[in-house]
């Protein structure tokens, strides 16, 4: 099982989410945050999980700050971006911070590929302009 | 069998939710299908699959719609419905808060705006009372809007009309001004001088404490002196 936290501030995209990785046999939510503090609270708090599913624009803490605090506080923990922003400046500064894969909102299709792959200990992104 | 006279008086909304992003659409159904009295009735990616529905008797009463999809976008969808099917309901969902498209959603026909950040609570509330047959925009433009309007220039106050002391001749010289007329034309519509009217509108800003045309305009609409 691939137990994954969702970290998404609409309510309804959280819930999309929720929705489609919870039909995923080999998925699992282990927990769901509106923002980046959130997010790492559930791990303080010893929610564990193998992935953090993030968007990047969020209040009180974005996906890029998050991302850097999980590699250096719980490495364990891999980080996929899922973000509306199709820029590679973007992409670029989600792997530098050490973020495993960048998959866009409108191509959700290939999300599933991209948590598992990350999962398997692959990387997820692709060229962008 | 039902028939659709039936469907509407048993659900408080029935809804095709128009979304080409399937997270969002998944999320969207939901947190709607949770609420008693609401049935989504048809799910498509742009606006072109939603007039296909409308046109195959699809009962719906109420459409939420994104604003930026493939083929058919949200505003051009509102207005085709607007003329094929007026009876729908239009609500907006879009992650792009920009005011420019919150007026031309309303002014195309929605009913309703709503960003994608809204929570599940506020969205139902919009959607019962879109579907009692009220008008909403989100929280968060609504506080923005109201935040702006905090934010503009007091104007200056006597805001008393009888305060002002303004003579008929003020007001008809104030609404030519206002209509952007130039001294001279104003002059030869009142058969009167440039320099009589250079007087009058000399004097209309000392009495609002306007400094220039603009804000006496200004100052005249908010006030109601003009029409």
């Amino acid at each position: 099982m691939i137990k994954v936290v969702i970290v998404e501030d609409s309510p309804v995209v959280r819930q999309g989410l929720i929705q489609m990785l919870g039909r995923q046999p080999d998925m699992l939510i282990a927990g769901e945050a509106t923002n980046g503090l959130e997010a790492i609270d559930l791990l303080r708090n010893g929610t564990v999980a193998d992935l953090l599913l993030t968007d990047l624009n969020m209040l009180e803490m974005n996906g890029i700050e998050m991302t850097e605090y999980v590699n250096e506080h719980f490495p364990g923990n891999k980080v996929v971006i899922l973000t509306m922003h199709a820029r590679r400046k973007f992409m670029e500064k989600a792997y530098l911070v050490g973020a495993k894969g960048y998959v866009l909102k409108d191509e959700t299709d290939e999300l599933l590929d991209a948590i598992r792959l990350v999962h398997e200990g692959e990387t997820y992104f692709k060229p962008m302009a | 069998m039902k028939t659709a006279e039936q469907h509407t008086t048993q659900y408080l909304a029935q809804i095709i939710l128009a979304e080409d992003h399937l997270v969002v659409r998944e999320g969207l159904r939901n947190v709607l299908e949770k609420e008693a009295g609401i049935r989504i009735v048809g799910e498509a990616a742009n606006g072109n699959e939603v007039l296909e529905m409308i046109s195959a008797d699809n009962p719906a009463d109420l459409v939420v719609t994104d604003i930026n999809m493939p083929g058919m976008n949200g505003i051009e969808l509102i207005e085709r419905l607007k003329q094929l099917a007026p009876q729908i309901k239009l609500v907006v969902l879009s992650m792009l808060d920009n005011e420019k498209f919150v007026t031309q959603a309303f002014k195309a026909g929605a009913v309703a705006y709503l960003l994608k950040s809204v929570s599940s609570d506020e969205l139902l509330f919009a959607i019962r009372h879109v579907a009692a047959g009220g008008e909403y925009v989100c929280s968060e433009i609504a506080m923005r809007c109201m935040k702006r309007l905090f934010k503009a220039p007091e104007l200056p106050q006597p805001a008393e009309k009888a305060e002002l002391n303004l003579s008929d001749k003020d007001t008809e010289v104030l609404s030519l001004i206002a209509e952007g007329y130039t001294n001279q034309e104003i002059a030869d519509k009142l058969f009167t001088s440039k320099r009589t009217v250079e007087g009058y509108r000399q004097q209309l800003m000392n009495k609002t404490g306007s400094r220039n045309t603009a804000a006496l305009i200004r100052f005249a609409a908010f006030h109601g002196l003009i029409n």
